[in-house]
């Protein structure tokens, strides 16, 4: 049975990511030299600290290759309670040093994590792992559909608490998509589905800037202030790239008018250097690296491996398409980073988990699409 | 168990979708950002990157014909700073004080300040900043500001010629107007990137333009004749009391205008200090009644119509005419006097029957031929042309008050033109005022030359004229515009103003020309005083004195004018003004030397001439004027750098000498 399995790592997926990796990299360095030398006189300094992050994600992307992925179907339950924990302390800690406006980070040592990044990954996989064990009583109410509902309510009330309004939706949109594609009845998730959106219509009315943001977004930009000054900087980066770009390095906006060139708005400068054509380019890389990313998990010959591929696929994708939606202006500014390109370690290492565990998947992905006899053999 | 397997893909292919018709969108709309609308994005990427800084030309330099300059242009500096930009201010504030000027504590001071910007430091010169700028004009933080500003170092000499400019350098009055394009230069620029935080990035890839600098004007104006001039109008100013005088001085032969000048005065250093109307030149600008100057235009079309030869005996109606119900007197009652006595005793009467007999055709004929009611067209904004009524207006009574100059009106210029086409044996010339228009780097961009307008006589006529109003002179009412030595021929003119209630009593303007020598002319001066004011107002008795006072000075001065006169007589002490003993003096010693026949001005007039002071400390430098008998105008200490008058200009007996000191030795250029 085993000859039936890969045994290698899937060659496209990951000549993909090196590809992503690299050309992040360098954009990365780009983008960020001139906060770098105006902030620390050292045009280097974020460059060297995104190597060291790649490093640190290769390190954790290697465990997730090397484990059989199976075992984290065992954990999956107990990560996502430790994730609450960590949310928990992480809103105590903050708490009660003061910090109450960005309290998104915990610090470890000279380390700091955002719990948030780790809560994403735990219900992604606790959803998979769920659906992988009770895959009979998906339709029962009590047992199938609330134990998952709850967990991720709770998950994305505490982040939202932290606050951290974005990486909040995102979880909740990423566990509500899990949910569906792991098939739960629509009938039971509408109500649930109803009253995340009455939550979240209610959060954004209760704080301005969230509310101001979204009329920005909604009224083109107009308001050059705050958050629109960021979107029309962003936008100015952008149209300044023309079709063919200002070539590598050649970013006039990355010289302290754009704001966080480095982060959120990383792909702006992309844009800027390398024009419609590269952005595009950039685009059908990440586009391609999902569908492959699907392709793979639909291969996997369990459903645990099936679910959780998808769902990491799916979360790395909507984070490119959440961070490029916000660069053009088509979506509020949130503060999601772009994978591989955006300086940060905890979305490196998220990213580098997710890639190790789908590179995983693809080692014992079946030849073709024909999960039906095997599994059935499996089983 | 299948089933379930199906049910994942289909969901996740539906879901899929979605997020492909997204990432389809996100396409849409890079499209419509960097392909579509990119321009408008790129130019506003422009507008908040680029900092332009603009380079200020320098003026070109307005020279008098010997090539001193009559303007200045004194480049300074302003620092301003963005406190907030820099650091080190201990240290920057040290170098600060190093580079510029010894103030640490109160740089340190404003580099601490919690304003956004701040002056440093203003109105620096060059030399000053040039250290500063080498290490800090692209330092972030630091903004520099040029700032060109024009100086006139005579001040009210010349005033209204040169004119001014206002605020951004640009000519508004006078040749600073009139010569606008050729001085004005080209302003450059040069772009430099500007970062988020305002801070600039000077990069040679960058584009600039070069600043190109004004033209050098050099001007026919004498600076010598000029001093005299508007020393000698302002004397006569203040002597009658007169509201305006004015004076030209012009050099028949090419229509060169050597000085012009109107007091009261203007310096166009302090424009606010005077009244705008000082600003005017009034010789071009002003028209009044030439009177009995005009009596050349009825003299040269009875010589050229062959009607009346100077010998001609005319009844003069013993002082007063009737013409239709006006009557017009003479200034003495004369009964019968030659045609060439009219004119040189200036009889009004006698001029009218002249004119009577040639008709009234001839004399309009001849007054345009002069060039009057016509612009020159002279270099200068704001020309009048004078007024000459049409001939079909004419009767008997205009007829006979153009005779003798009123009815008509004109500028002190078309006088000067006209008499200098008596001067030159019948060619009424452009008059000059530009000799030659240089870029700075000396190509030669214009240059003027006599200009022919027309031939008003033929030369047999004109010459005589010039005996005529050499016989005035000598003999007539310009009496005392006459030097004993010195051919000088000359008309006087006394107008009754027009006032609302017709020709006032009292109120004259007193006209004189003249010029010299007779049979050569190299000078032609005329001088106007506006409403004299004492017992004398006519123009042989204030305006003639005047020539004669500025002929001498010039005379004096020249090496290359030589003088001739009917029969050589020696020059009497009693002709020099006594108030200026020095003058007096330098002619006591030269009257005592031995003259020929011919003399040349040099030989009896010692000329001293400005030792080169540059370098000398101040003790030796005053040391060297004090036995020149130069007075020193004193500014500054240490060593001289610049003095005024420059090497080798001629000294006279009220020169001052201006000398510029400095501490230390720096780069004048």
């Amino acid at each position: 049975m085993n000859a039936k399995y890969h045994q290698s790592i899937d060659q496209i997926y990951f000549i993909l990511t090196i590809i992503l990796i690299g050309i992040g990299f360098v954009i990365q360095y780009s983008a960020s030299s001139s906060l770098a030398a105006a902030k620390f006189n050292d045009p280097g300094f974020y460059m060297r600290g995104h190597f060291v992050r790649i490093i640190a994600g290769l390190i954790v992307g290697l465990f997730f290759l090397q484990i059989n992925y199976n075992h984290l179907k065992s954990i999956s339950f107990w990560f996502a309670i430790s994730s609450i924990i960590l949310l928990v302390l992480t809103l105590i800690y903050n708490r009660s040093s003061g910090n109450t406006s960005m309290a998104r980070w915990i610090q470890f040592g000279p380390f700091r994590f955002q719990p948030s990044e780790l809560a994403k990954f735990s219900v992604i996989l606790y959803l998979a792992s769920f659906y992988d064990r009770h895959q009979d009583i998906i339709n029962d109410i009590k047992k199938g559909f609330l134990p998952p509902a709850i967990i991720l309510t709770f998950i994305i009330l505490l982040v939202v608490a932290e606050p951290d309004f974005s990486t909040g939706a995102v979880i909740a949109v990423l566990g509500i998509t899990i949910m569906i594609i792991g098939g739960t009845k629509l009938v039971h998730l509408s109500p649930f589905i109803g009253l995340f959106m009455i939550f979240s219509v209610f959060t954004v009315i209760r704080s301005p800037y969230k509310l101001k943001r979204i009329i920005t977004t909604i009224s083109g930009g107009n308001d050059i202030q705050d958050a629109g000054y960021q979107i029309h900087q962003s936008l100015i980066t952008l149209g300044n790239g023309g079709f063919w770009g200002r070539g590598l390095a050649g970013s006039i906006e990355k010289n302290l008018f754009l704001p966080e060139p480095h982060t959120d708005f990383v792909f702006s400068v992309a844009g800027e250097e390398f024009g419609f054509i590269g952005a595009t380019l950039l685009l059908i890389l990440f586009l391609l690296l999902f569908i492959r990313g699907i392709q793979i998990s639909f291969r996997a010959p369990d459903i645990f491996g099936n679910l959780m591929g998808i769902g990491l696929s799916i979360s790395m994708f909507s984070y490119v398409l959440a961070n490029v939606g916000v660069v053009c202006g088509i979506l509020p500014v949130t503060g999601l980073p772009l994978p591989f390109l955006s300086y940060g370690g905890s979305t490196m290492l998220y990213n580098f988990a997710c890639i190790g565990i789908l590179l995983n998947i693809s080692k014992k992905m079946l030849d073709k699409e024909k999960p039906l006899r095997l599994v059935t053999i499996h089983d | 168990m299948t089933n379930y397997f199906h049910k994942i893909r289909k969901r996740t292919r539906i879901i899929s979708l979605f997020l492909l018709l997204f990432w389809g969108a996100l396409i849409g709309r890079l499209f419509t950002i960097q392909v579509i609308n990119s321009t408008g994005y790129q130019k506003t990427c422009k507008n908040q990157a680029d900092y332009r800084r603009i380079i200020n030309p320098i003026r070109g330099t307005i020279y008098d014909r010997s090539q001193k300059a009559l303007t200045m242009d004194i480049v300074q500096y302003n620092i301003a700073i963005h406190p907030y930009l820099i650091k080190n201010k201990e240290k920057i504030a040290g170098e600060l004080s190093a580079l510029i000027k010894p103030k640490y504590a109160a740089y340190l001071k404003t580099l601490q300040s919690d304003r956004t910007f701040v002056w440093l430091e203003r109105d620096i010169l060059h030399s000053e900043i040039q250290p500063f700028l080498e290490k800090y004009q692209y330092h972030s933080g630091f903004a520099i500001e040029q700032k060109v500003h024009r100086s006139y170092p005579f001040g009210e000499i010349a005033g209204q010629l040169i004119g001014l400019t206002d605020i951004d350098n640009h000519g508004i009055v006078g040749l600073e107007k009139e010569l606008e394009p050729f001085v004005c230069g080209t302003p450059g620029w040069r772009v430099a990137m500007k970062d988020g935080w305002g801070r600039l990035n000077n990069r040679p890839d960058l584009p600039y333009k070069e600043t190109i600098n004004g033209n050098d004007i050099t001007l026919t104006i004498d600076h010598e004749y000029q001093i005299i001039l508007h020393e000698e109008l302002l004397n006569a100013f203040e002597q009658h009391n007169a509201d305006k005088t004015m004076g030209i001085i012009i050099n028949p032969n090419n229509g060169e205008i050597l000085a012009m000048s109107t007091i009261p005065g203007f310096d166009p250093n302090m424009p606010n200090n005077y009244p705008v109307s000082a600003q005017i030149n009034g010789i071009v600008t002003d028209i009044f009644e030439p009177g009995s100057t005009f009596k050349i235009v009825t003299a040269t079309a009875a010589f050229e119509g062959d009607k009346v030869q100077p010998g001609d005996s005319i009844y003069c109606e013993d002082g007063h005419i009737k013409i239709g119900k006006t009557i017009i007197h003479d200034h003495k009652k004369y009964s019968t006097l030659s045609f060439a006595e009219v004119i040189k005793k200036s009889s009004n009467i006698g001029t009218i029957k002249v004119a009577r007999k040639i008709g009234k055709d001839q004399v309009f004929n001849y007054a345009r031929r002069y060039g009057f009611g016509a612009k020159t067209d002279i270099q200068f904004p704001g020309e009048q042309k004078g007024i000459i009524h049409p001939l079909k207006k004419w009767n008997d009574l205009m007829l006979a008050q153009v005779a003798i100059g009123h009815g008509v009106c004109c500028t002190a210029l078309q006088l000067a033109n006209a008499y200098a086409a008596i001067a030159n044996g019948g060619y009424l010339l452009k008059p000059q005022l530009v000799k030659k228009i240089e870029t700075k780097d000396g190509i030669l961009l214009y240059e003027g030359k006599p200009q022919y307008i027309r031939r008003v006589a033929s030369a047999e006529t004109m010459i005589l004229m010039r005996d005529l109003l050499r016989l005035a002179v000598k003999s007539g009412t310009g009496l005392k515009a006459d030097i004993n030595g010195m051919a000088i021929a000359g008309k006087t003119g006394t107008a009754q103003k027009v006032t609302e209630k017709g020709y006032s009593q009292t109120d004259y303007v007193a006209t004189f020309v003249g010029f010299f020598p007779v049979n050569d002319p190299k000078l032609l001066c005329v001088i106007v005083v506006d409403n004299p004011k004492g017992l004398n107002h006519t123009g042989g008795s204030v305006s003639a004195p005047v020539v004669k006072e500025i002929f001498k000075r010039i005379v004096n001065l020249s090496d290359d004018l030589f003088f001739q006169e009917d029969q050589l007589q020696t020059p009497q002490l009693k002709l020099v003004n006594s108030s200026l003993q020095h003058k007096v003096n330098f002619i006591q010693t030269a009257a005592a030397a031995p003259r020929e026949s011919h003399v040349r001005l040099s030989t009896y007039q010692y000329t001293q001439r400005m030792p080169d002071l540059r370098g000398k400390p101040l003790r030796q430098a005053v040391a060297i004027l004090q036995t020149m008998g130069v007075e020193a105008n004193i500014q500054g200490t240490g060593v001289v750098t610049s003095q005024y008058p420059q090497v080798n200009s001629p000294v006279t007996s009220n020169t001052q000498c201006t000398i510029n000191l400095e501490p230390r030795s720096v780069n004048l250029e």
